[in-house]
């Protein structure tokens, strides 16, 4: 089964949307084990993949090489489809 | 005389920072050559110096402004027109 790697970038220090999605993406790395591969990016080694996709401001969340979430904490539903989109 | 505007964010800058970050330089757009604004991480020297804690944060010619939040461009354009001493 091909895993979809789901990337997550957060600033240094972290805003309350940072944080927020960092704790989804523990819930979501419990929840699609095996299937997802979630890579946690926080602030200077998110700078490589920050500039790399030309994302505007963090956190974001980046599914299979594209930008799907940005600025905001997503709900876990959109999430969720984000991820289907995404190939899960 | 030039004001300087200093804008601290974290790294990279989050959704709020990249708004004040915008509002800083539409108000400086309207004072050519009076304000410069920097943008710099707050994980640094200059920022524990001013002693900021919460992002965004906007020191205004070494004061700090304002901390946490977003500003509009009046609050800004107001605190800038003191600076300049317009008003």
């Amino acid at each position: 089964m091909i895993k979809v790697k789901m990337e997550v970038l957060s600033g240094d220090p972290p805003c309350p949307g940072c944080l927020a999605v960092l704790e989804l993406a523990d819930e979501f790395a419990l929840k699609y084990k095996g299937k997802l591969d979630v890579i946690k990016l926080i602030g200077e080694e998110a700078l490589a993949k920050f500039d790399e996709y030309r994302i505007g401001c963090v956190p974001a969340i980046v599914i299979n090489e594209k930008i799907r979430i940005e600025g905001i904490c997503p709900s876990r539903k959109t999430l969720d489809n984000a991820l289907r989109e995404g190939g899960l | 005389m030039i004001v300087m505007l200093k804008v601290f964010h974290p790294s990279p800058p989050c959704a709020k920072c990249r708004q004040v970050e915008k509002v800083a330089a539409r108000v400086a757009a309207r004072h050519p050559g009076e304000v410069e604004v920097l943008s710099l991480p707050v994980l640094s020297e200059e920022a524990r110096s001013y002693g900021i804690l919460l992002t965004p944060g906007v020191v205004i010619n070494d004061r700090i402004f304002s901390t946490g939040k977003v500003i509009s461009e009046d609050e800004l354009e107001n605190a800038i027109e003191v600076e300049l001493d317009v008003k």
